[in-house]
Parts: structure tokens; sequence; C-alpha cells
């Protein structure tokens, strides 16, 4: 249609908007329902109380961590840290089978954090496979009661801009024998390799290293390094549209605010 | 023919949001009042139901009359309002169409037999009609549309392209190609 439609456009609306019968407003009504809409007066939205609440679970997890690894809080390395993850922290909910032994997800579309940032701060490392070009570390992972899975993430804004291969995309990797102390990851983006991890009794990453293999399954993992729950999140058998179930992970969250 | 656009001038109307927003009750009557048929035509737009739209208005104007102290910007109400409506409006739409009471299922045919185009937008699918109401009939450019919908621009001109082309192709004879 050109600017002539346009304009029919414009009088078809106008035309039938006319023909619409508006009702009588009903003022008080309108202002009864609205004292439902009034809040007690408070100085920070809902926003930023929200960015308030992630620094503080930010701090939370650093106390945690650092009580582990004997940190002062005062350190500028935990500061860093802090700093980071106040920025970044966020929280995803993700709907789960209840009656899943293996809980499965299909993500592979975290934000991503610079690891360079904090690798000296977290309580273990990570290496990157040559050629991975996405970073996510999951700090925090918790199984809720209804079946959904509660993941904490670090962010960065720009993944392109890191180079460096110094750590894997946790959200990528597979961890699997833990109890054992040892585990193995696949990237996602490279599904003909496998990471594997090697940990010292105390939780700590003792080795990284990354080998090519062929794998056809991915999942999530659920593990401890010291006091920190890490959830590992991979692509899982369906890689379906992962957008989607981001979304829909999103919108769980959404459904269960009052 | 165009019927004539009856929305009062715009510093009047800004002139309420300020007086309003600084805590005078007669002047957020008065302002209800005035929003109140673009307020009812939006939320009817998107939900194509007088009842329906009515509350779904009512709701906009009392979460505007609410929160009206808070806002910071008079020259954003516009958008701010038209954003508040859509919203209150598509909260109404999400409910499960059995869950309405009866009188609340039903559209209105008799508007939109009245013009083939003017049906033919009602008809769209909501995504695309209230792009279209905001567009054509509100004046709104796409970056305004795009702010009340939080949608990027860009999208907004590519979703009202697509509304076009559904229009034209709707309206257009299959039979030798008259239109």
């Amino acid at each position: 249609m050109n600017s002539h439609d346009d304009l029919t456009l414009t009088s078809a609306l106008r035309a039938v908007f006319d023909d619409l019968a508006i009702p009588q407003v009903d003022v008080p009504r309108i202002l009864e329902r609205s004292s439902r809409h009034r809040r007690p007066q408070q100085t920070t939205s809902g926003v930023r109380l929200g960015a308030l609440l992630a620094i503080a679970a930010a701090v939370v997890l650093v106390m945690i961590a650092g009580t582990q690894r004997g940190w002062a809080l005062g350190d500028p390395a935990n500061q860093r840290l802090a700093a980071a993850l106040s920025q970044a922290l966020k929280m995803l909910h993700l709907p789960m089978p209840k009656d899943a032994a293996k809980p499965t997800l299909h993500i592979d579309n975290f934000q991503y954090v610079d690891i360079s940032r904090i690798q000296s701060a977290l309580p273990f490392r990570l290496i990157e496979p040559a050629g991975l070009r996405k970073y996510g570390v999951v700090v925090h992972g918790e199984t809720r009661r209804n079946g959904s899975v509660g993941v904490y993430w670090l962010t960065m804004p720009a993944p392109t801009t890191f180079h460096g291969a110094k750590a894997v995309s946790s959200d990528s990797i597979e961890v699997d024998e833990f109890a054992h102390g040892h585990a193995i990851g696949i990237p996602a983006a490279d599904p003909q390799k496998t990471v594997s991890l090697e940990f010292n009794p105390d939780g700590t990453l003792k080795r990284a290293h990354v080998v090519t293999l062929g794998f056809n399954d991915r999942a999530v993992r659920r593990f401890t390094i010291g006091n920190v729950d890490v959830a590992v999140i991979v692509n899982a058998r369906n890689p379906g549209p992962i957008a989607d179930t981001i979304r829909e992970g999103m919108l769980a969250r959404a459904a269960r605010r009052p | 023919m165009i019927a004539p656009n009856d929305d009062p001038p715009i510093p009047s109307r800004e002139a309420l949001v300020r007086a309003a927003r600084d805590g005078d009750g007669a002047a957020l009557e008065e302002l209800v009042r005035e929003i109140w048929p673009d307020v009812f035509r939006i939320a009817w737009s998107v939900l194509r139901n007088h009842v329906a739209a009515e509350d779904a208005a009512q709701d906009a104007c009392a979460q505007i009359a609410a929160k009206i102290t808070t806002l910071r910007a008079p020259e954003a109400f516009t958008v701010w309002l038209y954003r508040t409506t859509v919203r209150a409006a598509t909260r109404y739409h999400a409910m499960p169409l059995d869950a309405l009471p009866d009188d609340l299922r039903a559209d209105q045919p008799a508007v939109e037999d009245r013009l083939d185009l003017g049906a033919q937008i009602l008809r769209l699918p909501r995504d695309l009609r209230i792009i279209v109401v905001l567009r054509y009939f509100l004046d709104c450019s796409s970056g305004e549309i795009g702010a009340i919908l939080g949608i990027p621009a860009p999208t907004i001109r590519f979703r009202l392209a697509a509304a076009r082309k559904r229009l034209r192709d709707a309206l257009t004879f299959p039979a030798n190609g008259d239109a």
C-alpha cells in the first residue's frame, strides 16, 4: 500500500471508531479502583529494589565463598568479584520435569561473562576449549520443590570482545561423575570436544583439559565446589529452539510472582 | 469522509497532566474524562468487546490515576498512557475465552460489517491490529509505538508492512484481479 492507502486506512479506522459507542466514563469507579494500584510511598523503584537484592545476594555468595577460601571482604579481588556479581548476577527459574531422574535442559544461550575479570576470585578455574567464544559461569543452582531449577549466572555484555582461551562456558559443559573427583564436560558449541575436569579432594579444580570425542547427549549437572553450588547446563538430546526455552523459563518465573 | 479529530489541543492535556501530577484532584478527574475515549478505543481494538474493553479501560485509567504523581516527564504521558492501556487490555485478553462470561465472548460484528477495510483491520491478529490502530488512528510514529509495546522501531515498521500486505491481500478479489 502507498500513502494513499495509508490515508484509506486512517479513514477506515476513524469510521470504525466513530461508529463505536464509547461508554460513559465512570470517574468515581476509576478513582476507587486506582486505590488498589497505589502502594506505600517508597524511595526505590521495584527495579532498583531488585538490583539491591541482587547485590545483596552477590555479597552473600562472596561471603560464603570467602569463608570457604579464607578471604577477607576487604581484599581487592573480592571487591572486584562483588562488583562483577552485583553488575551481572541474574537468576533464571527453569521448569523441570518432576519425575526426571536426571533433569535435562536445552540451554545454550546464556549471556556471558568475562571470566578473566573474576577468574582469580572464583573458587575454581575453568579452561576454555579453543574456538569456544561463549562465556558464562553459573555460580549457583538449586532445585526447587516444584521441580524447577533456579540458576544464577554471570554475564558479560559483549562476549566477542573477550580474547584468550581461559575459560570454559559453564553452560556448555556436562559435568559427570563428580563424586569420584572427576567430571566431563561437552562444549555445546563444539560437540566433538570434551572438557575433562579433575578436582582435588577439597573440591578445587585440579586440572582441566580438552579432548576431542563424540557425544550426542548433554544434560544438566549440579555439583559443589567448596560452598558454591554450581549448575552446569548444556544442550541435551533435543537442541530445540533455545530462545523459546529461555523464554519459557522467564514466563514460568513470572507466573510464580505474586 | 474523515471525521475531525475531537481530541483537545495537546497543551491542554499537558496542563492537566502537570496539575494532576502535582496532586490536583479536579485536574485528575478532568484528565480521566479527557483520556477515556482513546483509552477505551485502544482497549476495544485489542479486545473487540465492549464489556471487556470498558473494564480494561477502567483498569488502565485507574493505574494512571494511581501513579501519575510519580510521572517525571509529562511529555511522556501519552506513550505511558497507551502502554498502560495496551498492557491492561492484553492481560484481559490473555484470559481463556471460556473463563469469560458469555456476554464477553462475542465480538462486535455490527461494527465489523459496516466497512470492509475496518472489518479486515479488526480481523488482523492482535499484535498487528494494535500497531495499525496506534499508527493510523492515534498517529503514533514507529518509535512511539516501539516505546509503547516494548518492541524495536524497525520491527514495528516490519509488522506494519505485514499488516498492510494482509489487508491488501484480504481486500483483493481473487477472480480477475479486481480489487
